[in-house]
């Protein structure tokens, strides 16, 4: 499906411009920084860029967009791994080992680890996007209310009860967490729990939420310690360390390839797609693994599993935006606006009769995606200097930036004060052995399996038989029901042979 | 926050389920309120039926006694040092919009690099103000809102 | 780089402000305004149309006003924060808003119990109007709006209906329904919040079998649909000039051709101040007039897809009283999804 004559002059076009490359470094280092302070998007740095791309040529400027693009993509896992902060929803899965690796001394290889699971996930998703632009977009367009109500529950069902001491903890965080996803208007129209707090219409600010629950809870039980890392010799920034963790990635190419594939097909879906396709792939991951158990203690596969899924969904967004015009958020709403500003519309036309435009700017993130390999590594030697400052000084430090990133999100005080609440509410829960992480994947799917099921709802009228017609969700619903079988019977297994070798 | 050990039930733990329950019944009352439609509750109202039921199993289990999952209990001085951290906190949110992001944080960064232990003088004195300035100079840079600031 | 100097040059203003009310009437200030840099106040957040207007209009603006001009956002509850943000400003000409005046104004004052009444906010121009469409994939059997109607008098539940909630489309969905007397609670309705977006892409994935959304996002994806229907009395030739209008549809069918229209953009200030301080009004509206019909503005505008047409301040309070008026008048629609 590639059309090789599009393709040559593609080439062309790249190697013509040589302007158009040097936006790339700037372009990822505008992006890793955005990205690496909580509550500053990726959107936001474009919209802030978007004007400076007026006065260059259609190509540099796409070019440099798409640049700002990919780093902000990665800037996310850095104080994901370092300190916790999940930046965006898409990092919240690179938290859940990430940090624990950071805390064993480990930064160094969960950093290395998450910067080339990043590189290769825009590889391998530019990479698909280059043979099949056109039926992914197509693909992603079927996925309607049942589908995606199969994906969310999918995802609830195997992270609902993430950690946490006992069953019955683990479903109360997880059912807080759904309720307080569903606060606001919901998709029907009615308004709830509001508590006349005008802010509260729009649901509880994720972001902010998240940063609380997962980082600043956890910054308040470590006012007794003196180091994020406990060992003086493990706080040293080491090259060597960071490429033995890059090295990772190709121990577990299965967990890459897994993660690049439902990167990119769940990160195309217009708006929900980045923010679930990370914590599915981590699912899906920690369900296969032999050492499943490990997860969330600090395996390298969970960051992996995480970064290879939320850099992959850029490909795939750029997929919907590209062959159908549709942008997937904000990021890909701006590159559309880049395009109108120099008289190029994107959609089902563009893709026809440009070719050699799009295949031009899939070729440019190849070469952004390797380009990100050196300045990434620059940019976490830089960043994980932090974990040798000890943590009285590093404490106020972060709490003053979640805060400060916390008002970025809207511009209100609605962040700050959800940053706080959901901060105290984290430290309660985790002292009592609640899973904190149960909430915020509630947070996240809650809302989205309201919002699908009701449109299910209204869809069948009243007669359930209306399912009958949604196919793709039946066949998700049976993978779901035999793989979570399959695995209650290797663990039986498991444990029957245990019991028996005892 | 925990009664001594004598006593078998574990308050803290009942005390935060309960209050977490009865806000999710608090919520079901309110969206009641809004609307009975199916298109309101169809579900909200099982995930609060959820939580109660899982409450009871949970506050029966403190009042049997579990601790399980419990941190480790901590002596008074780091407990008192948590709370001062968390009450600091709060009066820096609460400071905000009040005093201005800058003075808010720069105050907020004093006292918690003095609860965190840092005795030297020049270090409280000077680190918190080029901190602070440099961040919230940074995020006017960055975000398309207006920040409310004292000085900066 | 956007919102350093405005705030802190704002925050002083009010403190000179103040002060000058006490000291001297304001008129006597007005003749060296603007004297520093005016703000645009978006109520929504990076990315979306106004978001783009004001930052495309800001140059030509600066350019006509002889001052900087930089925008700010201020999204959330349905644009009722920065409402309320911008009634708390004070009235010295430095900060005027580019909003969806009409539907998102009327809808927290009607839904929201927003404390604030229509008549505070007055329209400077409202270039940009869009309506709603009525429309189905391409891929769809359906090709007119009357196949639409006999299928739903036939059974209500024959076909799917995609649509926001609380929406000027959900009034002009329930409108066309009541019309033709199809029972609105007997037909699939599935509602999609959030803007405009999750309604189109439903629409155009064929996951719902009509569609009733703002047009304009539309524009795009032209090939992808079929309209069937625009809610408009006037025939634009730039905007499906193919369909129907919904005017002539309702006449032919005997049923009262209202509607409300959708979306109305553009420049927005406070009653309050063109009352008080009418000079620096003046200044700020030919200002805004001589940017909006600047020939390079024009060409920018045109290249990013955005309205650039002057209707002036008489024309477009008109249009969006008369949809608040008629949003009014039908807020039990709005109310029950």
């Amino acid at each position: 499906m590639i059309d090789l004559p599009a393709a040559g002059s593609a080439v062309a076009l790249l190697a013509g411009s040589l302007d158009a490359w040097i936006w790339v470094i700037p372009g990822l280092l505008i992006g890793l920084v955005f990205g690496a302070l909580p509550g500053v998007s990726v959107s936001m740095a474009m919209a802030l860029v978007l004007p400076a791309t007026l006065y260059m040529d259609f190509l540099p400027a796409i070019i440099f967009l798409t640049s700002v693009y990919t780093g902000a993509g990665f800037g996310g896992s850095v104080p994901a791994v370092l300190m916790g902060i999940p930046g965006t929803s898409s990092a919240v899965a690179t938290t859940f080992d990430g940090y624990p690796m950071a805390r064993a001394g480990r930064h160094n290889e969960a950093l290395g680890a998450a910067l080339f699971a990043s590189c290769l996930g825009v590889l391998a998703s530019y990479a698909v996007l280059f043979v099949l632009v056109q039926p992914l977009a197509e693909l992603v367009l079927m996925i309607g209310p049942y589908e995606m109500f199969a994906i969310a529950v999918w995802g609830m069902v195997l992270l609902g009860s993430l950690g946490g001491t006992s069953i019955s903890r683990g479903l109360f965080a997880s059912a807080i967490g759904v309720l307080i996803g569903t606060v606001g208007m919901n998709t029907a129209g009615y308004m709830r729990g509001t508590m006349g707090i005008p802010w509260l219409l729009d649901g509880v600010p994720t972001i902010p939420a998240m940063v609380g629950l997962l980082a600043a809870s956890q910054l308040f039980g470590l006012v007794n310690a003196t180091f994020l890392v406990e060992s003086e010799q493990d706080r040293k920034i080491s090259l060597g360390r960071i490429l033995a963790g890059c090295a990772l990635v190709f121990r577990y190419p299965g967990v890459l390839l897994r993660g690049s594939i439902i990167g990119a097909m769940v990160g195309a879906i217009p708006g929900v797609g980045s923010s679930i396709a990370n914590l599915l792939s981590y699912a899906e991951t920690r369900r296969t693994a032999k050492d499943g158990a490990s997860f969330g203690t600090g395996n390298p596969k969970g960051v992996i599993a995480s970064e290879s899924a939320n850099s992959s969904s850029e490909g795939g967004a750029m997929a919907t935006m590209l062959a159908l015009g549709i942008p997937g958020g904000g990021a890909t709403a701006i590159l559309l606006a880049a395009f109108a500003m120099h008289n190029v519309v994107g959609g089902p036309r563009f893709i026809d009769q440009n070719r050699d435009i799009v295949y031009a700017i899939i070729l440019s993130n190849f070469a952004q995606a390797v380009l990100l390999v050196f300045v990434g590594t620059a940019f976490v030697f830089a960043a994980s200097t932090i974990v040798r400052l000890p943590l009285r000084i590093l404490i106020p430090c972060v709490l003053v930036v979640a805060t400060m990133g916390a008002f970025a999100i809207e511009g209100s005080a609605a962040g700050p004060i959800t940053l706080y609440v959901f901060a105290v509410l984290g430290w309660l829960l985790s002292r009592f052995g609640y899973p904190v992480a149960a909430v915020v994947v509630g947070l996240l799917l809650g809302r989205l399996i309201e919002t699908e099921l009701l449109r299910a709802y209204q869809m069948a009228g009243g007669d359930w038989r209306e399912i009958l017609n949604h196919p793709g969700a039946l066949v998700i619903f049976a993978l779901m029901v035999l793989s979570l079988g399959f695995s209650m019977w290797k663990d039986r297994r498991r444990r029957l042979g245990d019991a028996a070798s005892a | 926050m925990e009664p001594s050990a004598e006593r078998r039930i574990a308050w803290g733990h009942l005390a935060l389920v309960t209050a977490l329950a009865a806000a999710a019944v608090a919520y079901l009352i309110d969206a009641r309120g809004v609307s009975l439609h199916p298109h309101n509750l169809l579900f909200l109202q099982p995930t609060a039926v959820l939580v109660v039921v899982l409450w009871a199993i949970i506050a029966l289990a403190c009042l049997r006694g579990d601790r399980s999952g419990e941190a480790p209990a901590q002596t008074w001085p780091e407990r008192l040092k948590v709370l001062a951290l968390v009450g600091t906190f709060g009066l820096f949110i609460l400071g905000l919009e009040r005093i201005g992001y800058d003075i808010a944080a720069w105050a907020f960064v004093t006292v918690a690099l003095a609860i965190g232990g840092e005795r030297r003088p020049l270090m409280l004195a000077l680190f918190p103000p080029v901190f602070v300035a440099a961040v919230i100079v940074a995020f006017k840079a960055m975000i398309p809102y207006p920040l409310v600031t004292a000085i900066l | 780089m956007t919102s350093g100097k405005p705030t802190i040059s704002r925050r002083t203003a009010l403190g000179l402000a103040a002060g000058a009310a006490l000291a001297a009437p304001l008129p006597l200030r007005a003749q060296t305004y603007p004297d520093r840099p005016v703000t645009i106040l978006v109520p929504f957040a990076t990315g979306g149309y106004n978001d783009r207007y004001a930052r495309a209009m800001a140059p030509f603006l600066s350019r006509h006003l002889g001052q900087p001009v930089t925008v700010v956002n201020r999204p959330g509850g349905g644009t009722m924060l920065g409402n309320m943000f911008y009634l708390q400003q004070p009235d010295d000409g430095y900060m005027v808003m580019v909003h969806s005046a009409a539907p998102f104004i009327p809808q927290t004052i009607l839904l929201q119990n927003a404390q604030y009444k229509a008549e505070d906010f007055w329209m400077i121009n409202l270039p940009s109007r869009d309506a709603t469409l009525a429309a189905t994939a391409s891929s769809k059997p359906i090709n007119t709006i009357d196949e639409v109607v006999a299928a739903l008098k036939a059974n209500p539940r024959s076909l799917t209906l995609g649509v926001q909630p609380a929406s000027a489309d959900f009034v002009n969905l329930a409108l066309f329904l009541a019309g033709h007397g199809i029972d609105r609670n007997r037909a699939r309705i599935i509602t999609y919040a959030d803007g405009g977006g999750p309604a189109r892409t439903a629409t155009v994935g064929g996951h719902v079998d009509v569609g009733f959304v703002g047009g304009e996002g539309f524009l795009p994806l032209r090939e992808r649909i079929k309209p069937l229907m625009v809610f408009s009395d006037q025939r634009d030739p730039e905007f499906f000039p193919e369909a129907p209008l919904w005017a002539d549809h309702a006449k032919a069918a005997n049923i009262m051709p209202e509607f409300v229209e959708g979306s109305q953009r553009g420049f927005v200030v406070l009653r309050r101040f063109v009352e008080r301080v009418p000079d620096r009004y003046k200044i700020l509206e030919s200002a805004i007039e001589r940017a909006t019909k600047d020939p390079e503005c024009v060409a920018a505008l045109k290249g990013q897809q955005l309205a650039t047409t002057w209707y002036g301040p008489e024309a477009s309070n008109r249009a969006y009283l008369n949809a608040f008026n008629t949003m009014q008048k039908y807020v039990d629609l709005l109310k029950q999804a």
